[in-house]
């Protein structure tokens, strides 16, 4: 199977996903050397896979099963997670509104 | 003879036993950092010239207080007879990349540029705990993307002490460094697809990857989640082993930590070799690369010294006893890059996916919405190699993929496995014990010779990655200098949780170098100071 | 004119578990008291560098709801992040799962009010963690993420359900079946169970499911049959007119009763679902999933039917004693104590326990006054030794000093007055003081019998044997 080169479109959205703004020159930049890497990528298409039995977890060797327990223990310093956000008052995060007004999810 | 030419078993004796205090320890560490590494990376730093810088630039902070407060309790401890730790006094670097209390974390990042984390790493923690003094956070690739330092935020990057005008590799470039330079004696470093192994072998220093499993995760900033392993650099073999005593075992805060109780490494290096069973393979005698120009895949051999330094180091462990197995196949080492381009791309865009300005870290202060303090805030704070990392990992598991990348990727990444499992099987057709190879396909580069070229850059990595890929145990030790006088590193690959294995192997090994006239050359960095 | 329409609707839950953790972290799972931002750690609120610990119980209660909705347990699940960027998710990704859930299949029957027994099939139902929360002060936006990370299970249904109403019935039926085993508090207004649902209509006869529209945040029973009968009337009028229904996205106003457009639910966000690298897959062996099994109390609607078959009850009564699986069980502890009719068991359950429970704030769990106490007071009326009043009392009394029924009956000598001779020369003193009353009885007004017996009672403070004193009275008087 043939990778597509990722196109000048599929670029945009993929920027858009990251959440970034880019300079052209950063853009030409980056498509180009994704590109280059997708070459790389080609490789594994062409590997003819039997139904691979190997294990692609890494093999964590658990004396026992240690699962963790249910029980409650405090941090010690809530409020200074709080306090190293750059914009907070009064013990909560601060947060622009989104443009469209509402909730994403 | 300084104190900074100590090696770290030889530093906590002596502070134990009261020969040596650990704050002159300390002072020596600081003034020979004062005198080789000049200015430190910062944001608003700039390039050197090649031509003229012949500074380090190692570090990016200093911790000297928490350092000093370090020594001091470390001499209490020996004025009480108190066990001071196995680090007693040992100045260590950190990479700039764990989580430690009362510091800043900058990942070599814009984007957590002033980020204090609010907990401390438990590799960090155990250095601490056993006594060791930490001087200072060293630098490395922005969010450890990169095989050189040079994608650094925070300029001047590392160079390389050997010669100044070569990296130092990355992206435990700072580790390396530093602890080529003799600034620090040990440093913490994290290696994912060879970041602690190659810039080892670019300073001539000693680098290990222990077992994916074998050290606490916690704390350490994510790149690939299933690759990432934190790791000692060290002058010596046997201080390797200290350092990793020291830090290895179960932590309950890392569900991917393993239980298996941890040997004693230092007892084990006295162990000879002799029926050690020593596998060389063809398959790491060059690296296939994609040539973007002709679409043709290109074999490029090792760099000729190095293959010449593996082959002599199998001939002297073949001197002690060990037995060498030549020609083992290891057929799947050539998809180790393209695996490596896909899980790491897709694992370290979602752990990145929490920078975003709101909790800690960089942010634009006059965002118009949610959606441009995301965007403005993540483009800002990210470096270019960042960003080419995160869109490689966003294109590759977006969901409209005729191909789930990540799950074809998980699937090679076993066949490459499997290859170490064939080659260690105790019942197979080889019943390796360990596999010697090259660590890196070249000596250093040169500064901003391959910066820029993502593939080839990456492709460096050929022969560190698979162990990643594998989880298994690997270590690299000096064996030689090419004739620029950059250093050329081997490596030991052992089977899973194996450490001991590769620790006698390359103890055995480095032992047979002591004499050799290569030892006696001192790094260009170093030259000046006496 | 109006054709023949059916009403689709699935509905999404939300259900926050019980436990005492969060799911990934040891922070607590239940702050509602809390202020902002006093339950978070490292882990909770996505710092660079920390690792997820699964909690164990939220597994097991996880597998306890799926054998509950008759859903497999899966041996063997996993984890994935499901990223998005959103304020109350700190670490640009949800961990969920997605490949492989903890219960697979399984469904829920719905007893329905007029009999009728509607079964709903599951579609999915997993574990994830939950996001904070964010709300708008003062022209801010402001994140508290005490809420972040507690553990919840995601459960949807096929779009089996048919109105208003049989969502109603469905949510309410799921948060009686929580409680009951003990999953989680299923506080609505807590938000311990929250729902969407997906509304869509088509003719009658036809199999096709037309486009749906989705609701959210109908946290309430009620709310629920309001915005569907709406949506429905809705969307019925929009086609009748020729129009067609968009995806879109509802918001429903509890308060105005109103349904309002969200956004359009095209071009939904790629939510680049992969395995969370950082967890271990959550392994159950055989033993462990047939513990869990079997650890399964017998359910609310079995319970009831069995009461009425086995005890005799109303199905009233069955279902009053049935309404929280403590009292139930208490009931039943009781009625095996008291080994004779349970009617006389329930009607003091129904009436005077749970008068006491209300009372006193307390479930029947935590009451002081066990089963075995109730059957003792009960007993001793039975036996005649104390009478229906005294017998009432007992069981506050019992409530508030933790002592035995007998002991206090002895200690303050409750018990009725069965010595016949003492009782005669009492019942002799109060018809000596009311000679007119036994002149009148005597000439014919037998209805005085009734003064005299309240007479005997007051004099002997409520303790008289009242067949007894009948007895005595008769007699004297007929003399």
């Amino acid at each position: 199977m043939q990778l597509e080169k990722i196109s000048p479109e599929a670029f945009e959205k993929i920027v858009d996903m990251a959440a970034f703004a880019l300079e052209p020159e950063e853009k030409a930049y980056l498509l180009e050397e994704l590109n280059h890497q997708l070459q790389s990528v080609q490789e594994l298409l062409d590997i003819p896979l039997e139904e691979s039995s190997a294990s692609s977890l890494n093999k964590i060797p658990r004396v026992g099963d240690a699962p963790r327990q249910d029980k409650w223990q405090a941090f010690d310093t809530p409020r200074g997670i709080v306090e190293r956000a750059p914009q907070n008052e009064d013990g909560m995060f601060l947060v622009p509104e989104s443009a469209g007004g509402k909730d994403l999810s | 003879m300084s104190y900074t030419q100590l090696s770290a078993r030889e530093i906590a004796q002596k502070v134990q036993a009261g020969e040596l205090k650990a704050c002159d320890m300390l002072e020596a560490s600081l003034a020979q950092i004062r005198a080789v590494d000049g200015d430190f990376g910062s944001l608003d730093g700039q390039l050197t010239d090649p031509e003229t810088d012949n500074k380090v630039h190692a570090f990016i902070s200093l911790t000297e207080n928490m350092a000093h407060a370090q020594a001091q309790a470390v001499e209490d401890k020996v004025a009480k007879g108190e066990d001071a730790g196995l680090l007693a006094g040992v100045p260590v670097s950190i990479k700039d990349i764990f989580a430690l209390e009362n510091t800043v974390t900058t990942a070599a990042s814009r984007m957590l540029h002033n980020y204090r984390a609010p907990y401390t790493a438990t590799a960090v923690q155990k250095l601490m705990d056993a006594g060791a003094l930490i001087v200072g956070k060293v630098n490395l690739d922005e969010f450890t993307f990169g095989s050189s330092n040079e994608s650094s935020a925070y300029q001047p990057a590392s160079n390389n002490p050997w010669n100044t005008a070569y990296v130092p590799g990355g992206s435990s470039g700072g580790s390396a460094a530093s602890v080529a330079a003799e600034e620090a004696v040990l440093s913490l470093g994290t290696d994912t697809g060879g970041s602690i192994r190659q810039p080892a072998a670019f300073c001539g220093v000693v680098g290990m990857k222990p077992s994916y499993g074998r050290v606490s995760r916690y704390g350490l900033i994510a790149f690939a989640s299933s690759l990432d392993c934190p790791g000692p650099l060290a002058r010596n073999v046997e201080d390797a082993a200290l350092m990793l005593q020291v830090m290895a075992g179960a932590d309950e805060r890392d569900e991917s930590s393993a239980t298996l109780p941890v040997p004693n490494y230092l007892e084990v290096l006295q162990q000879d070799v002799k029926g050690m069973r020593i596998g060389l393979s063809s398959d790491y005698t060059g690296i296939a690369y994609p040539n973007h120009t002709t679409g043709e895949f290109e074999v490029i051999p090792v760099q000729d010294e190095i293959k010449q330094a593996t082959l002599d180091a199998a001939e002297q462990l073949a001197r002690q006893g060990a037995e060498i197995i030549e020609n083992v196949p290891m057929p799947h080492t050539r998809y180790g890059i393209p695996v490596y381009f896909v899980v790491s791309r897709i694992e370290a865009a979602s752990n990145l996916n929490r920078m975003d300005g709101v909790k800690y870290g960089y942010t634009v202060a006059d965002a118009r919405d949610l959606q441009d303090l995301y965007t403005r805030t993540r483009t800002e704070g990210f470096g270019l190699q960042p960003k080419l990392r995160i869109l490689m990992g966003a294109y590759l598991s977006a969901t409209s993929k005729k191909v789930n990348y990540y799950q074809l990727a998980s699937q090679v990444r076993g066949m490459i496995r499997q290859d170490f499992e064939l080659a260690f099987d105790p019942k197979g057709a080889y019943q390796l014990d360990a596999l010697l190879t090259p660590t890196t396909p070249t000596t250093a580069f040169k500064r901003a010779e391959i910066f820029g070229d993502s593939v080839l850059m990456q492709y460096a990595d050929q022969m560190t990655v698979s162990v990643n890929h594998a989880g298994l145990p690997a270590i690299t030790v000096p064996a030689g200098l090419d004739k620029m006088n950059l250093p050329i590193g081997i490596q030991f690959i052992a089977n899973h949780f194996q450490e001991e294995t590769i620790l006698r192997a390359a103890y055995a090994y480095e032992q047979t170098t002591l004499d050799a006239a290569w030892r006696k050359v001192r790094p260009m960095a170093l030259q000046e100071v006496k | 004119m109006m054709k023949d329409y059916e009403i689709i609707v699935g509905l999404e839950t939300h259900i926050q578990l019980n436990t005492e953790t969060k799911i990934f972290c040891a922070c607590k799972a239940d702050s509602w008291e809390a202020e902002p931002n006093t339950n978070i750690c490292p882990i909770c609120t996505g710092q660079p560098g920390v690792l997820p610990r699964l909690n164990a119980e939220a597994v097991q209660k996880g597998a306890l709801l799926a054998a509950a909705m008759h859903a497999e347990i899966n041996p063997c699940s996993l984890f994935d992040r499901k990223h998005y960027f959103y304020p109350d998710l700190p670490k640009g990704f949800q961990i969920t799962q997605l490949f492989e859930p903890i219960g697979k299949g399984g469904y829920l029957d719905l007893y329905m009010p007029d009999g009728e027994i509607k079964r709903v099939r599951i579609n999915k139902m997993h574990l994830e963690e939950d996001a904070g929360k964010t709300k708008l002060e003062h022209g801010q936006r402001m994140v508290d993420l005490n809420r972040g990370g507690v553990p919840l299970v995601e459960m949807v249904t096929e779009p089996d359900l048919r109105s208003g109403e049989e969502a109603a019935q469905y949510l309410s039926q799921l948060r009686e079946l929580l409680r009951w085993i003990g999953v989680s508090e299923a506080d609505m207004e807590r938000g311990h169970l929250r729902c969407d649902a997906n509304v869509s209509i088509r003719e009658k006869g036809s199999t096709v499911l037309n486009t749906k529209t989705e609701i959210k945040n109908v946290n309430s029973i009620d709310s629920v049959r309001q915005a569907i009968i709406q949506e429905a009337r809705r969307q019925i009028e929009l086609v009748e007119s020729g129009g067609k229904v968009e995806q879109y996205t509802l918001d429903w106003d509890a308060d105005t009763g109103k349904l309002s457009m969200m956004r359009s639910k095209e071009g939904e966000a790629d939510y680049r679902y992969f395995r969370e690298p950082d967890l271990q897959p959550v392994i159950l062996s055989n033993e462990e999933i047939e513990a869990i099994k079997a650890s399964l109390p017998e359910l609310p609607y079995a319970r009831r039917r069995r009461f009425v078959e086995d005890y005799h009850l109303s199905a009233y009564d069955a279902e009053v004693l049935t309404s929280e699986r403590g009292l139930s069980d208490y009931f039943e502890e009781a009625v095996a104590l008291y080994a004779k009719e349970p009617k006389t068991i329930s009607n003091w359950m129904m009436n005077d326990m749970i008068r006491l429970m209300n009372d006193t704030g307390k479930s029947a769990r935590d009451l002081v006054l066990k089963p075995s106490a109730l059957v003792e007071i009960v007993k001793l009326l039975d036996d005649g030794k104390i009478n229906a009043a005294t017998g009432k009392s007992l069981l506050v009394k019992v409530e508030q000093t933790g002592k035995a029924p007998a002991r206090i009956v002895e200690e303050e000598g409750l018990g009725l007055i069965a010595d016949a001779d003492s009782l005669r020369r009492q019942i002799e003193t109060v018809l000596a003081g009311a000679p007119n009353e036994v002149a009148a009885y005597r000439a014919g007004k037998e209805s005085l019998m009734g003064w005299f017996v309240g007479q005997i009672m007051r004099a002997t403070g409520g303790k008289a044997d009242p067949k007894l004193t009948r007895e005595i009275l008769v007699g004297l008087l007929k003399e």
